[in-house]
């Protein structure tokens, strides 16, 4: 459960406890369209694969004093690499990732979690070259008024 | 050259068909002009519809390539609707000439059996994929999460009102004396207690004494009764498609805002029909305490084409984009069983009973879920927490909504109605939601069964109707083997209530349990 190595128990001692095990959690970002969108009081983790649903509704009521109601967890199968894509029947496995676990927190009603924006800066950049895009779509919109389209000749005749 | 002159003659004839056609529709009369202002919304029928080619689709084959696909788009294709109503239309008219009502349920279901081990081994890559095939979502027995109540108002399309229940049941003043021993003495053998310590099984036999007791208490009266037919644990099944559910297939492009509809290379989801209609099936195997059934049906509450029946089910302050997730964030699953529509009575059997007047169902499991939602250990004490009264309560509103759905459902389907013939007389049928102490009244009216399409040219304002009225308590307090009420008792014609505690069940429950019975 820790990192730390417990000392062998021998008959007498106290029950072994661990405080704070080295379980962790991370806050997983999930789509705002589709089939994956999560309510804004749902809030999706992925989390060490030893945690059960118990230990994730522990995890977040003790420590950050969160208001949980419901946890669903999902373990999703690491890739697999085979020798051979093609051959179902009598390919071997080279490697295989670890598997994920997940876990879908669903706070009280009124709950909401936004994902912090960590790359903001980034998308004005994406917004800027959408803008240069635009204008370069609105000069050929203008000369569009200009040609005759009941003539149409081919580009390397007209140019 | 005889064939030649046939051809040209019949030309004629159509291009002077064609020029007749024109000119009546160039000069339209003043009369026309009027109808047309006071047509309502241009609405697609069967008559209206034609069989397109068979190379449409009800999506967009691919972005338009030149200019001539993006200016001028074929009618058919600029959205799907020619096609998806045709097939609509179509559909219905295969169901209404099915002679029996099990062919016409077997028609209509999106049941689609697994692919067999065989079917599986032996498909080579010359042949076609296997697509997965059709399931239904499960909807549970209680609600598996706790804010469901705007779900379930949509996958039934169902308007409800939570109002008081009295006008409905105006005029019937049943003795109820005698049903309050009774029932006292029942809940005193079954050791019921203060009904903290109760479990399902235990909830749903005592609902079913319930009912017994107060049919036995008026049956003297009531020679009407002697005709019903109740069924203990019954089963309840329906399973029906609901459309909207587009924005699945929804997707934004990495490094973009820009929100696609992915149609192509991406999987269908689970539910949907082959063609990614976002048309999701569902199905709610429901389980009844008990079930009291009769040959005539009770009165509607409001006709089919009245206004009641046409107000929406959402207010405009609802935005539905903040409802609808997939469902599996409602806890559905899919379920891969054979579907029927089951009212208590399969299509094929011969009843006879087949309108369900009274269905009362146990809330018990909906008490353990609650506690498990709060992280509590055991059931008790529920009612202390404002939240969990809440939880509890919008638990038992959407379980009414879904329970009273489905019965409705299955009984219009077994009396020839189905998503593609939508029904021509409202089906109306009670409900008693209880967990064996808080008991909720439902009167429910089925008014459409068509949610299944959602196109241009497909207008259906029709919406179900659910009033609830809940929680009543049974009693208040318990204290060695006697129940005590707190009755409200008004004082004087102004209408001032007073609180009095009065030994025994709560009388408004055993009222209006007995008013449903006796209820037309």
């Amino acid at each position: 459960m820790t990192s730390r190595l417990a000392r062998l128990w021998q008959p007498g001692n106290p029950q072994r406890r661990t405080f704070l095990p080295d379980f962790w959690m991370a806050v997983v970002e999930s789509p705002s369209v589709g089939r994956n969108k999560l309510p804004p009081n749902c809030v999706k983790f992925e989390v060490d694969p030893r945690m059960s649903r118990h230990d994730i509704r522990e995890y977040l009521t003790k420590i950050y004093d969160l208001p949980v109601r419901d946890v669903r967890t999902e373990v999703q199968m690491g890739d697999i690499i085979w020798n051979s894509k093609l051959d179902y029947q009598y390919r071997k496995a080279m490697w295989k990732d670890e598997d994920k676990k997940f876990a879908y927190v669903f706070m009280s009603k009124g709950f909401t979690f936004s994902f912090p924006k960590m790359f903001e800066a980034l998308e004005e950049d994406i917004e800027l070259v959408k803008a240069m895009k635009q204008q370069e779509e609105l000069k050929d919109k203008l000369n569009e008024r200009f040609a005759n389209r009941n003539r149409r000749v081919g580009n390397f005749l007209g140019s | 050259m005889h064939g030649l002159k046939r051809i040209l003659s019949r030309r004629t004839v159509a291009r002077g068909k064609a020029t007749t056609v024109a000119a009546q529709s160039l000069q339209p009369s003043t009369e026309a002009v009027e109808s047309q202002s006071l047509q309502p919304e241009k609405t697609a029928n069967a008559s209206s519809t034609y069989r397109p080619p068979y190379y449409r689709k009800v999506h967009k084959h691919h972005e338009p390539k030149h200019m001539l696909q993006e200016e001028f788009i074929n009618a058919g294709d600029a959205s799907g609707a020619g096609v998806r109503l045709f097939d609509y239309y179509k559909t219905a008219e295969i169901v209404n000439s099915m002679p029996t009502i099990a062919e016409k349920i077997d028609a209509v279901s999106p049941y689609e059996r697994p692919w067999t081990r065989a079917e599986k081994t032996w498909r080579r890559d010359w042949h076609p994929s296997l697509m997965a095939t059709r399931k239904a979502w499960g909807i549970p027995a209680t609600p598996a999460h706790f804010d469901t109540l705007d779900y379930y108002k949509y996958l039934t399309k169902t308007r409800v009102e939570n109002a008081s229940l009295d006008e409905y049941y105006h005029g019937l003043r049943p003795p109820i004396a005698d049903l309050q021993n009774k029932f006292q003495n029942t809940l005193n053998s079954t050791n019921f207690g203060n009904g903290d310590s109760s479990n399902d099984e235990s909830t749903q036999k005592l609902l079913g004494f319930l009912l017994d007791e107060a049919m036995g208490g008026i049956a003297h009266n009531v020679a009407r009764l002697s005709d019903h037919r109740v069924a203990y644990d019954v089963e309840s099944e329906a399973f029906w498609i609901r459309s909207g559910f587009m924005f699945l297939y929804d997707e934004q492009e990495i490094g973009t805002r820009d929100i696609k509809r992915r149609l192509h290379n991406f999987p269908k989801f689970i539910g949907d029909d082959r063609r990614k209609l976002g048309e999701l099936a569902f199905v709610h195997r429901d389980k009844l305490a008990s079930q009291v059934r009769s040959r005539e049906p009770i009165t509607p509450m409001h006709p089919l084409d009245s206004e009641d029946a046409l107000l929406p089910v959402f207010d405009d302050s609802v935005n539905l984009e903040d409802l609808l997730y997939s469902p599996k964030v409602y806890n559905l699953w899919p379920d891969e069983s054979p579907l029927w529509q089951c009212p208590g009575y399969h299509a094929d059997s011969g009843e006879t009973h087949l309108y369900g007047v009274l269905g009362v169902k146990s809330l018990r499991s909906l008490r353990k879920r609650v506690a498990y939602w709060m992280g509590r250990d055991n059931e008790q004490d529920l009612e202390s927490s404002d939240e969990c009264k809440q939880m509890l309560d919008d638990g038992a509103r959407s379980q009414a909504i879904i329970s009273m759905f489905t019965t409705l459902c299955a009984q219009a389907h077994n009396h020839g109605f189905t998503q593609f013939n939508d029904v021509t007389r409202p089906f109306t049928s009670q409900m008693i939601l209880s967990d064996g102490i808080n008991f909720y009244f439902a009167v429910g009216q089925l008014n459409t069964l068509a949610i299944n399409v959602q196109c241009d040219g497909f207008v259906n304002p029709r919406t179900n109707y659910i009033r609830i009225d809940g929680p009543h308590r049974l009693f208040d307090s318990y204290q060695d083997g006697k129940y005590s009420t707190v009755q409200e008792v008004s004082v004087n014609a102004e209408k001032k209530t007073q609180k009095k505690v009065s030994e025994g069940l709560n009388e408004k429950v055993l009222e209006r349990v007995t008013q449903m019975l006796m209820k037309q």
